[in-house]
């Protein structure tokens, strides 16, 4: 999932850890968020938003990120101009 | 070649384009329910109107306002999935746009039933072309830029590329479709759409045909894109393969990256 791997860097670039390490983290939110079932190109514009403001967020917090409220708005932010890499991507 | 000839020719591209869009729309309806992805049902639904709407009025000589009716619903449903793709919370803009289209549908409709069942003049059908450019133009303009936009952000970033290929392809067959009712403007009021034996509608329909064959073409490649293109423009580009974390392991990571950026 593209929008996943974007959102993913630029976590990567905010809170200085690896590529890989932040699309874990931001695939955990999701199971976190609306369960480990569900294909993560079902995943929805409003289910990524709420996943990044409630259970990436409740992990950045985990983490002892200080700046974790600015990161959530900057993700959000993000996933706004970028939403169509969730149809385009995902066809 | 005779103009019999060229009408003729003329009438394969509408049904190539007929048949590319029923194919492509029936192609996003099942993606779209497969994916639940309701703006893909969306556009699904729209352009398997098109072509009902089509052969409802020249197959089955259901009228004009049949196939009206169908081309509308083609028109709000492409606007609705521009919106819900590409400006979910981002302003009242893509709805103002949204009611501007409605109301241009609903002018188109209602010149459509003074046609059929009022007086129709000459001067009618100008003021009906009239309003019929500015709501294609909208329609899809509107998609055109939506897509360009997204491509200019996409473009520089670390995506597939046969996706920015998408937004591109998706982008440009838009512009074109865009103005695809300008020929309308050079259609001679009360001759038959594409009559043979007058040049200017001749012309006027294999201008349209060519236009919305082109459209149809590179759109439903845009959506349906064939395994071999994709490998070809994805060809310089390594995929990210992901090593499948358990959650402590993951979590452990992080932690010690995290730790070293502290130290550092």
């Amino acid at each position: 999932m593209d929008i996943i791997k974007h959102l993913a860097s630029r976590l990567a670039e905010l809170i200085n850890i690896s590529a890989p390490a932040a699309r874990g983290l931001i695939k955990l939110a999701i199971k976190d968020e609306i369960g480990p079932f569900r294909p993560l190109n079902q995943v929805s514009f409003n289910e990524f938003k709420s996943t990044i403001e409630n259970s990436l967020k409740k992990r950045l917090i985990n983490l002892e990120i200080a700046t974790h409220e600015l990161i959530v708005q900057y993700l959000v932010r993000e996933l706004t101009e970028y939403q169509s890499l969730i149809t385009l991507g995902g066809v | 070649m005779t103009p019999e000839l060229f009408y003729i020719v003329f009438v394969i591209l509408f049904g190539i384009f007929i048949i590319t869009l029923a194919v492509m729309g029936i192609f996003l309806l099942i993606k779209g329910v497969r994916n639940k992805m309701i703006n893909i049902v969306l556009v699904g639904l729209a352009f398997i109107s098109l072509p009902i709407g089509f052969i409802g009025n020249f197959i089955f000589q259901l009228g004009s306002i049949f196939q009206e009716t169908f081309i509308v619903a083609c028109f709000i449903l492409t606007v609705i999935f521009t919106n819900l793709t590409f400006y979910k919370n981002r302003g009242s803009f893509s709805k103002i746009l949204l009611c501007t289209v409605i109301i241009l549908a609903c002018i188109q409709l209602w010149f459509f039933f003074i046609s059929v069942y009022g007086e129709w003049t000459y001067y009618l059908y100008y003021i009906r072309v009239a309003f019929d450019f500015p709501y294609t133009f909208i329609v899809f303009n509107w998609l055109s830029y939506s897509a360009y936009s997204a491509y200019k952000l996409v473009k520089s970033q670390n995506i597939d590329p046969w996706i920015k290929f998408r937004y591109k392809m998706l982008a440009i067959f838009s512009f074109i479709f865009s103005f695809h009712s300008i020929p309308e403007f050079f259609q001679p009021p009360g001759t038959v759409w594409g009559d043979p034996y007058n040049i200017v509608s001749l012309a006027v329909f294999g201008g349209t045909a060519i236009l919305v064959v082109v459209f149809s073409i590179g759109f439903s490649t845009a959506w349906i894109m064939p395994g071999w293109l994709k490998t070809r423009l994805n060809r310089n580009y390594h995929a990210i393969e992901d090593k499948d974390y358990q959650e402590k392991e993951l979590l452990e990571l992080i932690k010690k990256e995290l730790s070293q950026k502290r130290t550092l």
